[in-house]
């Protein structure tokens, strides 16, 4: 899962869901989103824009898991870094606009599971069963259908 | 034992022909740098040597018995002397260092550090043996059933795996480029919408 930003704390509800209340609507964590990703939306989703080519993150020698959409910022941090060391602290605006980045990216991803997550209860209740994949009675099914 | 070899080493530092005990009282071959403090490594054998080494550490010969040679506790020609800790030797007597409880010359024990008053006592035991155990394994079976219990669950931040681009580090992680699979990652912007503010914090 690469650096976690320590902006996004952990949350201890979504073990309840996915281990006891709401089993079968469980997201796979480990897997990417699983459903078309303009389902639902009128207007389609932008793509991700990526900013650092494959060369300049090469060349800024980024480990593995900093290559990611925030990458440019990381080579701007390296770069700033390479030219005033050991004057550090100059660098201290990129850094924080990197980690800035890598908490939005966070957020996304917490949102991609939340999307995955209503997404599934969704797929359930038109099969006509609850989130723990019980039949759910007849009623609560004609309700949601209309 | 240990009464009659403290009262021993009483009767060598305190009795009127020995009171000059303090000049009496040499280690070693009276060194001045530390491995002349060492306990010689060979254990004696002869007579002989048995009354120069009990003599060496202040002891009388009866009193005096090295560690076994072929155990692995030797510890050469140290003798090997019963454990009394700093909290079993009575506090009233005029020790010569009362904060340690010993006196001059005294023979140590070779772990006389850790027997002093304020740490280890032999003899009494703070809590029971069963509260200790059943402390410990009681401790130790309820930490073992709280992993085990949960072995099954896997502990993680709600979140799906971060995105990559250049479909997915493709080339980054070793794959075919001629094999490149095609991967989008899209953001919760819709198309022809200014970018969302972002967030602040106060830093």
């Amino acid at each position: 899962m690469g650096n976690y930003p320590a902006k996004v704390k952990s949350s201890w509800g979504h073990y309840w869901d996915e281990y006891v209340a709401e089993k079968e609507a469980a997201p796979e964590f480990e897997k990417g989103p699983t459903f078309d990703p303009n389902f639902g939306f009128d207007v389609p989703r932008k793509e991700r824009v990526m900013v650092a080519t494959q060369e300049e993150m090469e060349a800024a020698n980024l480990r593995l898991h900093e290559r990611d959409y925030c990458a440019h910022h990381g080579v701007a941090y390296r770069k700033c870094m390479a030219n005033n060391m050991p004057w550090y602290w100059k660098c201290k605006h990129f850094k924080h606009e990197w980690m800035e980045c890598e908490y939005e990216d966070a957020v996304m991803r917490i949102k991609e599971y939340e999307r995955e997550r209503r997404l599934k209860k969704r797929e359930l209740q038109l099969q006509g069963k609850d989130p723990n994949g019980k039949p759910l009675d007849t009623k609560a099914t004609e309700r949601f259908s209309t | 034992m240990a009464t009659a070899l403290l009262r021993s080493v009483r009767r060598v530092t305190a009795s009127p022909s020995l009171s000059s005990s303090v000049i009496f009282c040499r280690h070693a071959g009276g060194g001045h740098w530390n491995p002349d403090w060492r306990a010689d490594p060979k254990v004696p054998e002869t007579e002989e040597e048995r009354i120069r080494a009990a003599k060496k550490y202040n002891l009388l010969p009866d009193d005096y018995k090295p560690y076994p040679e072929d155990s692995l506790n030797a510890r050469g020609d140290y003798p090997d002397l019963p454990i009394i800790s700093g909290s079993q030797r009575d506090p009233y007597e005029p020790f010569d260092y009362p904060e340690l409880r010993r006196n001059y010359g005294e023979p140590l024990h070779i772990d006389f550090d850790m027997y002093t008053a304020e740490r280890v006592d032999q003899k009494r035991l703070r809590k029971s043996m069963l509260y200790s155990w059943s402390m410990f394994l009681g401790v130790m079976t309820a930490g073992f059933l709280a992993l085990y219990s949960t072995r099954n669950f896997a502990g993680h931040v709600p979140t799906l795996p971060k995105q990559y681009p250049y479909n997915d580090l493709w080339v980054e992680k070793g794959g075919n480029p001629a094999k490149m699979p095609i991967r989008k990652n899209y953001s919760f912007e819709l198309e022809g919408s200014e970018p969302a503010p972002k967030h602040h914090h106060a830093h």
